[in-house]
């Protein structure tokens, strides 16, 4: 293969990469499972009465699923835009878990859902 | 090598072309503004992603997927002049708009730098060339009588059938990625 044809593969695959990089960059629908919901649910609770939680406390705040489970989960609702993490102003090693606008968004929606549902 | 290459590109392109053809009439037949205008029109994200990765060899892909579905089913008037222009504006079209996105400094030549708002930045000027190029051609032709709905309704159609594909691609590479993790 000549040098110029292996420079044409090489520009496409870069064409493809990014690409495929720009669609992965789309906007998702913030679709919930039903243990990311559940967690959501937990922390709204704990926000509600204006406890901080740390990450170390979010991830045993629901028994029936494993630490594991629970950090990948708090990874994919920080991805959908559902938390977020601020660090402690003392200490830098301390995390917390925050409600971002989207959070609140959620929460308000599934708060008219339910008056509707209270009207009907 | 090269030019088994560029045939196989071609033949993809124009395959992958036609099949959306095909779908979008048997999904969207009802969202018919008129004749060649869709309210939802598939094709046009596979035009997007063929000629931004594949530039003149996309269009041509492109232009043969849709001779091929002209030939079989043709709803574009029936004379071949009409029929023949409207097929090459599928393909001249998205390169026209990739040419303005480079000159726009809003595209680079290897996608570069395109993030998610980008190449709907993008999509939206492939959608407007390719309404008004086509709507354009039809008014010419005396096949529209309302410019401004058929284009309306055209840009709506590329873009929604843009975004369905977009969204289509995204979901298969979520899904990929999930298989390959267990």
């Amino acid at each position: 293969m000549t040098k110029t044809k292996s420079a044409n593969f090489s520009q496409m695959y870069t064409k493809y990469l990014n690409l495929v990089e720009a669609v992965r960059g789309l906007p998702s629908f913030p679709s919930l499972d039903a243990v990311e919901a559940r967690m959501l649910n937990t922390f709204a609770a704990a926000w509600h009465e204006e406890k901080q939680i740390t990450v170390l406390e979010a991830m045993v705040m629901l028994p029936e699923i494993s630490t594991t489970t629970a950090h990948r989960r708090l990874k994919m609702l920080r991805k959908k835009g559902m938390i977020d993490l601020s660090l402690d102003s003392h200490d830098n090693r301390v995390k917390y878990v925050v409600p971002t606008k989207a959070t609140q968004n959620y929460f308000a929606q599934l708060g008219q859902c339910m008056e509707k549902a209270q009207q009907a | 090598m090269d030019f088994r290459r560029n045939v196989l590109v071609v033949a993809g392109t124009a395959l992958a072309c036609y099949v959306l053809f095909v779908l979008n009439q048997f999904l969207f037949s009802a969202l018919t503004f008129s004749a060649g205008t869709n309210w939802v029109f598939l094709p046009s994200g596979v035009c997007l992603f063929a000629v931004l990765l594949f530039a003149r060899l996309g269009a041509l892909g492109v232009v043969l997927g849709a001779m091929g579905f002209a030939l079989l089913q043709s709803n574009i008037g029936s004379d071949a002049v009409t029929l023949g222009v409207s097929v090459c504006l599928f393909g001249l079209a998205p390169l026209l708009a990739r040419q303005i996105c480079l000159g726009s400094a809003e595209l680079n030549p290897n996608l570069q730098g395109l993030n998610a708002t980008g190449l709907v930045r993008v999509a939206a000027i492939f959608s407007a060339v390719s309404a008004g190029l086509h709507q354009l051609w039809f008014a010419w032709r005396g096949l529209s009588d309302d410019i401004v709905g058929g284009l309306a309704a055209m840009f709506t159609g590329d873009m929604l059938g843009i975004l369905i594909v977009l969204y289509l691609v995204k979901m298969s590479l979520s899904l990929g990625e999930r298989l390959r993790r267990g």
